[in-house]
């Protein structure tokens, strides 16, 4: 009971995931794919995005107590939950790979031009350490805590300019082409995936019944947060933004939009404050991935204590961060392996376990589905 | 000395004429393991003997035995006294224990009771002693020689009756104590001016004072197998939660400890988390405040020798509160709160946000700020890091002068400490001008923080942002702040978590019209300590 989630702590976990990844440059990525046409393209996905909570949600209805990894046990046995449970892992850990490399690499450029990237990270390692073995009822609270300052980070990011921003790089609305926004870029959905979390919510809630709630309150605030990102990114910088700003410089946009915001000509840059605030977010997506490896595992393999597997998981993700020695190398995991992994694994591989799972619920009656 | 003695002293044995001593290892060393007890005897001479042994009668100048003798008809019975000098009343063993048993020769019975005292098998010396010849209020049987002692000890008179197995134990203490004064560390403007002592029965006394209710539970335990310390345990029956009372007595009766002689040992004995640094359980010598905690469902324990009560559970934001604040409007108490926090943020925080900033991200000052420390900056030697631990070792050197120092030099120690730190550093240019305001803020900051051990834990978690922000700037800060939020809410105290949002939520006072919830963490019996309506004379009755 201790470990359930409340209304709050559960939309916090959901907006922490969202923030982080605006932190970590999500939106850049999708402007590169559909230029000014993002906003339409957000828009447009937003709604398929709704229609498809709203399916899920419908369908967890009937599983009060279960999550994707227990519904792939029931149609397929412990073969496909062994199966689905290593995908999800693999894809937390790469989130986790990635959040890590690209939060380090720019606050090295930026701060620690002359230092070893293993020293910036070794706080950074030592704090998720920490967070990690004091187990996910302390990171439900520290993410509610830090919710607050992260969503104030990303809205100040659109009105922190004193209106010195450019208007027109906002049109034309619809972008390149229609098939550019609506078509090719229908993979921008990836930005979506805290979507990820609805399949493991129910049984992490304390009240089952706010399920839709949460969904829905999370599904705004996080599809706010995602377009006031975009839209501040879009007003700075003229589209296509050009490589010289972002990748060879090996900074994210995000943190140069950060450079040019003034608060009064008392503090003319204050890059220095985002970087302090959203420490605490990656932190806490981090950690939370973490956390998200471990309770997987500990469904596979029963451990007697289950923080014992933060430290072991850590190493593995700290080691994978240091394979990646280039920006191109980080851009390629994040544009070519992690997007497409994203959409297949939330929106293909989980939602036909989640049909097939109703299905076979429905054939033997959803009180005995768990058996 | 001529040659001859010192050719002699450096080639001949010269035994040395000067004692030395050092301490061997003990040849006595007692195997641990408890000892017997033994129930008291019927015959007088084993229980004096065995008395003699246990309480090195031969050597013991404090322990007191008087033997005497009742004659009660025809038969008279050996007697001895036994009691500790300086803790018991000599008047009261004179006139309500000796002389009745004494002074009179023979007690004369009446025809009735004679006829029993002949039938030995029906008359009861002890009832008959009790209830006839001693005339103290509280008198209670020992069985065993460790009750006994137990009750010699803390004051109690022990009476030994040749034929009786049974001690007689009369109490008849007179503890020698000091007057209740004000409190010394935590003065009020408003609000009681008195504070705990070191007697346990005056200081439960003064609570059962403010709390005029039946209740008010003070139950009684001993910690210290060598000590047997009183340790007393005070809280509400009919508010506090069942099971945080259970678990005070649990961690209370599991201690296996030769001593307890403060309350600030038993702290660290029963608090949750070892390594934390903030303290758990709040201590304070104030009787109103133990009352308003115990009040709200928290329980008190108080150890017999300590001015301090101990009150459980203590969480975080507790030591942020002053007792000063329920003496306020809302308004102002708030006011105080919200300043409170804000130092307690700029006591941990202030010095390595200024070494962060100068030293990694100064492009965020503005330039004139930025030009005026780095031209007070120009001529100091050290690295920032460096002026820094001076500055604060120096700080630490003079409050810890200030508090050992008799009172009279403590004005001495603060203006040499000024005049050292705040003129002469900075004209020797050792360190800038700026630091020294910014550690001035920072003790100021840390003055404010009510509590004693809070004030220590805010030390050395300075000093712990001091080096992140040195080394890795903002970014460690963060980190820093985030593994400290992360740990805290991992913590509980007695079973309540030692930080959370509800306790955010309820560290503002609320008017006191609207005071009606206790604090939800407690789960306590009554939640609600009045109706929605407590000024009911606003209200006009229809």
């Amino acid at each position: 009971m201790k470990s359930k989630l409340t209304f709050f702590e559960a939309i916090s976990i959901i907006a922490t995931i969202s923030i982080a990844q605006i932190i970590l440059d999500f939106p850049e990525y999708l402007i590169d794919n559909t230029g000014t046409g993002t906003i339409a393209n957000l828009l447009f996905l937003s709604i398929i995005t709704i229609i498809f909570c709203t399916i899920i949600s419908n369908i967890f209805k009937n599983f009060s107590n279960q999550d994707i990894i227990d519904i792939s046990e029931l149609i397929g046995g412990r073969f496909l939950k062994f199966i689905i449970s290593i995908i999800f892992i693999i894809f937390l850990e790469l989130s986790a790979v990635l959040a890590f490399s690209s939060f380090i690499y720019p606050i090295k450029t930026l701060y620690f031009q002359n230092t070893h990237p293993l020293f910036v990270a070794s706080i950074f390692i030592g704090a998720i350490l920490i967070a990690s073995n004091k187990g996910f009822f302390s990171t439900k609270k520290t993410a509610t805590v830090f919710l607050g300052i992260s969503v104030i980070s990303v809205v100040a990011l659109l009105f922190g300019d004193n209106g010195n921003y450019n208007t027109n790089n906002l049109i034309p609305f619809f972008g390149y082409d229609f098939r550019t926004t609506f078509q090719t870029g229908f993979s921008n959905i990836y930005i979506f995936n805290f979507v990820i979390m609805y399949f493991f919510l129910m049984p992490l809630l304390s009240r089952k019944n706010d399920y839709k709630k949460i969904m829905y309150s999370s599904l705004a605030i996080n599809l706010s947060l995602i377009i006031i990102a975009t839209i501040s990114i879009l007003l700075y910088y003229p589209t296509p933004i050009g490589k010289e700003l972002s990748t060879l410089n090996s900074l994210n946009t995000i943190f140069l939009v950060t450079r040019r915001i003034q608060i009064s000509s008392f503090l003319s840059q204050t890059d220095s404050i985002f970087v302090f605030f959203w420490s605490f977010v990656i932190l806490n997506y981090i950690v939370l991935l973490v956390n998200g490896i471990v309770y997987i595992l500990n469904k596979l393999f029963h451990y007697e204590n289950k923080q014992k597997l933060s430290a072991p998981t850590i190493s593995i993700i700290i080691g994978s961060v240091f394979f990646i020695d280039r920006i191109v190398q980080l851009e390629f995991l994040q544009k070519d392996i992690f997007k497409y992994f994203s959409i297949v694994l939330i929106f293909g591989i989980s939602s036909i376990i989640l049909i097939l799972g109703f299905f076979k619920g429905r054939k033997k009656g959803f009180k005995n589905a768990k058996k | 000395m001529d040659f001859k003695n010192k050719f002699k002293h450096i080639f001949e044995y010269t035994p040395n004429k000067e004692r030395t001593f050092l301490l061997p290892l003990s040849p006595n060393n007692l195997p641990q393991q408890e000892e017997k007890n033994l129930d008291i005897y019927d015959n007088f001479d084993k229980n004096f003997e065995y008395l003699k042994v246990k309480y090195n009668l031969l050597i013991n100048s404090d322990i007191v035995t008087r033997e005497f003798e009742i004659s009660i008809s025809s038969k008279t019975f050996k007697a001895l006294l036994v009691f500790v000098d300086g803790i018991t009343n000599s008047d009261s063993i004179n006139n309500n224990i000796l002389k009745p048993l004494m002074l009179k020769e023979t007690i004369k019975m009446n025809p009735l009771k004679q006829a029993k005292l002949n039938n030995v098998q029906k008359f009861d010396l002890k009832d008959y002693l009790i209830n006839r010849l001693i005339s103290q209020n509280v008198v209670e049987i020992s069985k065993d020689f460790k009750d006994c002692f137990e009750k010699i000890n803390s004051g109690f008179v022990a009476l030994f009756v040749d034929t009786l197995n049974i001690a007689i134990c009369i109490e008849a203490k007179d503890l020698k104590a000091r007057a209740i004064t004000t409190p010394q560390s935590e003065s009020v403007v408003r609000g009681p001016q008195a504070s705990f002592i070191e007697t346990l029965r005056t200081n439960t006394a003064q609570i059962r004072k403010i709390i005029n209710n039946e209740n008010l539970i003070i139950e009684n335990t001993k910690v210290g197998k060598v000590t047997n310390t009183n340790v007393s345990i005070c809280y509400m029956k009919n508010i506090t939660n069942d099971n945080l009372v259970a678990e005070v007595k649990f961690r209370l009766n599991n201690l296996n400890v030769d001593s307890l002689t403060s309350s600030g040992e038993l702290e660290n004995l029963i608090k949750d988390n070892i390594p934390n640094l903030y303290p758990e359980i709040i201590a304070t010598e104030r009787p109103d405040k133990t009352s308003n905690l115990i009040l709200a469902g928290r329980i008190a324990i108080l150890v017999d020798g300590s001015p301090f009560a101990l009150i459980v559970p203590g969480l975080l934001l507790d030591f942020l509160v002053s007792t000063e604040d329920i003496n306020l409007n809302n308004v102002f108490a708030n006011f105080l709160k919200v300043i409170r926090a804000i130092s307690f943020l700029i006591a941990i925080l202030l010095p390595a946000i200024y070494i962060s900033v100068t030293t990694f991200h100064d492009e965020f000052l503005p330039t004139e700020l930025l030009l005026a420390i780095t031209s007070a900056r120009e001529k100091i030697p050290f690295p920032i890091i460096v002026e820094i631990i001076l500055m604060e070792l120096s700080f630490e050197l003079i409050r810890e002068a200030g508090i050992r120092v008799p009172s009279a030099f403590g004005q001495t120690i603060g203006i040499v400490g000024a005049l050292i730190l705040g003129e002469a550093a900075v004209t020797a240019n050792v360190v800038s001008p700026i630091l020294v305001i910014i550690i001035a803020i920072t003790a100021i900051s840390e003055f404010t923080l009510p509590d004693y051990s809070f004030s220590f834990s805010t030390r050395i978690f300075r000093i712990f942002y001091i080096t992140l922000g040195y080394f890795f700037g903002l970014f460690g800060i963060a980190c820093g702040i985030f593994m400290h939020f992360s740990i805290l809410f991992s913590y509980t105290s007695f079973g309540v978590p030692f930080f959370s949002y509800s306790s955010i939520k309820e560290y503002l006072i609320k008017p006191i019209w609207k005071n009606e919830k206790r604090n939800s963490n407690l789960n306590t019996k009554r939640p609600l300590k009045e109706p929605a309506i407590s000024m009911k004379w606003r209200k006009n009755e229809k």
